[in-house]
């Protein structure tokens, strides 16, 4: 009885980190999408309403994708530190403290956009967000296709490792 | 060594006293002080220093101040005006914006609270202000003259309450941000802000039912005709001009226009002695 839980056990835990892996991917797609239609949100209201950086930020943390919604709202409360800090490392220690399900590449871009916004002529401004806007959805495509191609390889991974492991400890 | 520790290294009475802070790129950043101006740190600013400036001063919305300095300076928290210079680029013969920021004026807004006091009783009437003029040169503290002034007579120092409307076209006086003066201009003075001075006039007359219409700088021919109708209607005036006395007024002739008809009783002259500021009345009747 013992054996067979603890067979149960080694395929639920070899399973759920291949379903985490192909999760994670999924995620990373997902997240990697909804900032950029976030930040698509914020071109807009720079170009259109020439609005102020912190009112932007705000109207986001209640508007945009939910996933993207923490990271905004955390810029939002650190803005009251522009004068201590530069914009770009409030942007930058606002992503990396909020869990965004972004991967390393794409949070690169995000925080790139961070060093021109606010900073400088609008044209500079939205020039960097619609770089990063593009930048975005090209690795969304990259982690839907590897989500695709690998996503169920994870998952079966995890399943048949576990398999394995039980077949070889009994 | 950053702008802001040198800024922070000033001697206390400096700090107090400076007016303006002047940054241009290439050149070394300078602090104004009454009547002299002094060097903030002996390395020259650069595009760095100035974007950083900009940034902190517009709480990053630099493109923002980019966008609204065709109006030639932005008003910021706390009501300090931020003044630019670089390259313009126009559309259809208008300034659309600015780019290649190459000079920052940010002047420092004082309140100087109960500089016109002394003069209130020579200002008013059983408690009611006459119509008075203020006139100084370029910086020598006509706005900080005025918004006391206002205050004082919003306030009831004379002894009586006067419902002031103030038309604050550039947004000096009151210095409003998201609708509230960040300067007190007294708790019964309604500000416009934003709109030309004549038609500005007309509105807070017809809205407002002011007492008393205080207007910054008096520049064109329209003002002079939107004073007139505020006259008319049996309303005080307080108002600036750029001059240095009355008789630099005279020979001006818009200003030569404005005393030959009248509007004013009582003028305001400030002159800067050594560094300090002395007011002077003068019956214009």
């Amino acid at each position: 009885m013992i054996k067979l839980l603890g067979a149960v056990l080694l395929v639920g835990v070899t399973t759920w980190v291949g379903v985490n892996a192909s999760f994670r991917l999924r995620q990373r797609e997902r997240a990697a999408r909804a900032f950029a239609s976030a930040l698509e949100q914020l071109a807009a209201e720079l170009s259109f309403e020439m609005a102020r950086i912190p009112d932007v930020l705000l109207k986001l943390s209640k508007t945009a994708p939910e996933i993207t919604r923490p990271f905004f709202h955390m810029c939002v409360n650190a803005t009251k530190q522009i004068g201590e800090l530069p914009f770009s490392v409030i942007w930058r220690e606002s992503l990396l403290k909020s869990h965004t399900g972004l991967g390393d590449e794409e949070r690169l871009e995000v925080i790139q956009a961070g060093v021109i916004l606010g900073r400088y002529g609008i044209e500079a401004q939205l020039g960097a967000v619609m770089n990063c806007i593009q930048r975005l959805r090209a690795l969304a495509d990259e982690a839907s296709v590897m989500n695709r191609d690998k996503g169920k390889v994870y998952t079966a991974l995890g399943i048949c490792s576990g398999i394995m492991a039980v077949i070889v400890l009994l | 060594m950053s702008l802001r520790q040198a800024a922070l290294r000033l001697p206390a009475e400096d700090r107090l006293t400076a007016e303006e802070l002047r940054l241009r790129a290439g050149r070394p950043p300078c602090v104004v002080l009454p009547g002299r101006e002094r060097e903030l740190l002996d390395r020259a600013v650069t595009g760095s220093d100035i974007m950083s400036v900009i940034e902190i001063a517009t709480k990053a919305s630099a493109h923002w101040a980019l966008s609204n300095v065709c109006s030639g300076f932005i008003t910021i928290e706390g009501g300090h005006r931020l003044g630019l210079c670089g390259t313009a680029v126009m559309k259809e013969g208008d300034v659309m914006n600015l780019r290649d920021v190459s000079s920052v004026c940010l002047r420092i807004a004082k309140e100087n609270r109960g500089i016109a006091a002394p003069l209130l009783g020579q200002l008013t009437k059983s408690g009611v202000p006459t119509d008075t003029l203020i006139i100084a040169p370029p910086g020598g503290g006509k706005t900080t003259f005025l918004r006391d002034l206002v205050r004082l007579l919003s306030d009831g120092a004379s002894g009586t309450y006067t419902r002031v409307a103030l038309a604050d076209e550039r947004g000096e006086v009151a210095a409003c941000c998201a609708g509230v003066p960040q300067l007190d201009v007294g708790s019964r003075t309604d500000v416009l802000t934003g709109c030309p001075k004549d038609k500005a006039v007309m509105m807070l007359l017809r809205s407002m039912s002011p007492g008393l219409v205080a207007v910054d700088e008096i520049t064109a021919p329209e003002d002079l005709g939107a004073m007139r109708a505020a006259a008319n209607c049996g309303v005080r005036l307080l108002a600036t001009a750029h001059a240095e006395d009355t008789r630099d007024l005279l020979r001006r002739p818009l200003y030569k226009e404005l005393l030959e008809s009248r509007l004013f009783s009582k003028a305001v002259t400030i002159t800067v002695v050594h560094g300090k500021r002395e007011y002077r009345v003068e019956d214009l009747d």
